[in-house]
């Protein structure tokens, strides 16, 4: 089974990423998730994505294209990243996703991966 | 016994057995109710015109399997899927017919009903569907909402521990305690449904019944053994909670000659059993409570210095409205209306809680404080589901301010 773990960090996390005396500090914890992952044999893929002031909302509608600044979603935790891993169930999904740093300081979705089908 | 007797009756003990057992081979407890259901229709079918067979469970086992191995195969012609082949060939190979019985797989479906990552409404609903194979039609009023709400909630836990692959496993040892609480939990809230309610009685004996199916499976689980202790102390009064005439009858005015005795000792028996592991728990001491109170009812003197002790280890475990204005009620008994009151109103977040209006319209009327008694009953009577408790409470309310006059 894959699963997404979807990581929400607030903005004063996030912020760290820019700031020069809390970079190394900030990165440190997902640097030895990351190894773990490998480790274990799970790590299927992840990216780490920029701030979310840099993100740009594409919305069409009858035709037209409208383009916005910002992500879609405004909530005090934002998508700052994700991974998929490889595991046999649920609880070692969650599992690994209490792991993630940003389960102690801001919030991780796990969702299973693949396609709805129909009822 | 004619054979759709005998169909009602071993679908009520096969059921949860075999629904779990199927739903553990597929991870699928959508699909495996359904190949039930096609089990139970076929057996309406053709137990009255064949007889019923020699083993009725054996021979639903097997029409259920069959009913699901159908899925697989259908499903694997459509998708071509590795996955879905690869399920249907274990599946054949695993579901071999078993002349030793069957293994018991509820255990590991309870704890799939109220994992973590299910919502608590819907765990009880889930247990009682799944293992107990109550409809929604049956479910929906139960749970005070429609039918085809509670069908589209469970319809989506089905397909949540489908997709999200949540594990038909026992917990490990480690996570046992938490992971058990939340199945007893479940058990319980499913048995406050029930209380106090007509109709819903029934609901009450499937509490009681999972509660047993639990003890059974995990014999030496203290909080298991203290949840069934207490039901059973509750269940023992249930009779004398309501007089000839239906009305309502508060457990300081009940008749213990009326308690059911042996509900009473086993649930003593239950308790002790649970003592014996040496681990206390919430549940456990709710049960002590219940004991200390039968017993001192019996004998004509409760112990209400021990009564207030017993709460006040059960609020440092667990520090729930009802176990907080609980306490501020034994506190009354022990150290009078005053200190009684002063606990009650230390109670946070109660604004909407029956239980706390109730204590404190009866604290007040005992106090003399009429007319602040009779906002609280006003209170409390809007709050009440009940028809006989709101009426036994407007009765309390209305003998108060004619001996007021």
């Amino acid at each position: 089974m894959q699963y997404a773990i979807l990581i929400y960090e607030p903005d004063e996390e996030l912020d760290k990423r820019t700031d020069p005396d809390q970079h190394d500090a900030y990165m440190a914890p997902y640097h030895s998730y990351v190894a773990a992952l490998r480790e274990a044999g799970v790590m299927v893929g992840g990216e780490s994505l920029r701030q979310p002031s840099t993100a740009t909302t594409v919305t069409v509608r009858a035709g037209e294209r409208h383009i916005q600044d910002g992500p879609v979603a405004h909530s005090r935790e934002q998508l700052g990243g994700f991974l998929i891993i490889e595991v046999s169930d649920l609880d070692a999904a969650l599992d690994w996703a209490s792991r993630c740093p940003a389960a102690h300081t801001g919030r991780v979705e796990v969702r299973p991966c693949g396609l709805d089908t129909p009822r | 016994m004619s054979s759709v007797a005998t169909i009602d009756r071993v679908a009520r003990e096969a059921t949860g057995r075999l629904v779990a057992l199927l739903a553990r081979r597929s991870g699928d407890l959508a699909l495996a109710e359904d190949a039930m259901s096609t089990a139970l229709v076929a057996a309406l079918e053709q137990w009255p015109r064949d007889g019923v067979p020699r083993d009725p469970e054996g021979w639903l086992y097997t029409v259920a399997r069959r009913a699901l191995v159908g899925h697989w195969r259908r499903a694997e012609v459509r998708q071509r899927k590795s996955a879905a082949l690869k399920q249907f060939q274990a599946l054949q190979a695993e579901m071999r017919p078993q002349e030793e019985g069957w293994p018991d797989e509820r255990l590991p479906l309870l704890f799939v009903c109220a994992h973590p990552a299910i919502a608590p409404a819907i765990r009880a609903p889930l247990m009682l569907q799944s293992i107990l194979g109550m409809t929604a039609e049956e479910l929906g009023p139960l749970m005070g909402v429609s039918p085809g709400t509670i069908g589209q909630r469970l319809w989506r836990a089905k397909v949540k521990i489908k997709a999200a692959a949540i594990p038909f496993v026992v917990p490990a040892r480690a996570q046992l305690p938490g992971r058990l609480d939340a199945v007893l939990d479940a058990i319980y809230g499913l048995y406050g449904v029930g209380w106090g309610q007509r109709g819903r009685a029934a609901f009450a004996q499937e509490a009681l019944w999972l509660s047993e199916v639990v003890c059974g499976l995990l014999p030496d689980a203290p909080e298991a053994l203290g949840l069934r202790a207490l039901l059973l102390f509750s269940e023992s009064r249930r009779a004398a909670g309501r007089d000839a005439r239906g009305a309502y009858v508060p457990l300081d005015a009940q008749d213990p000659g009326r308690w059911d005795a042996v509900q009473i000792a086993l649930a003593n028996a239950t308790l002790r059993r649970a003592r014996g592991a040496g681990v206390l728990g919430p549940f456990q001491l709710e049960a002590a409570i219940q004991s200390a109170l039968v017993h001192g009812r019996r004998q004509g003197a409760v112990d209400h210095a021990a009564i207030v002790a017993l709460y006040d280890g059960l609020v440092q475990l667990a520090p729930t409205l009802g176990i907080r204005v609980g306490r501020a009620a034994a506190m009354a008994e022990h150290q009078g209306g005053a200190v009684g009151l002063a606990a009650l109103e230390a109670i946070e977040g109660a604004g909407r809680f029956q239980p706390w209006w109730a204590v404190r319209a009866d604290l007040l009327r005992r106090m003399g404080q009429i007319e602040a008694a009779k906002d609280a009953y006003d209170r409390a009577i809007s709050l009440s589901a009940d028809p006989a408790v709101r009426t036994f409470l407007e009765g309390r309310r209305d003998q108060g301010e004619a001996e007021d006059r």
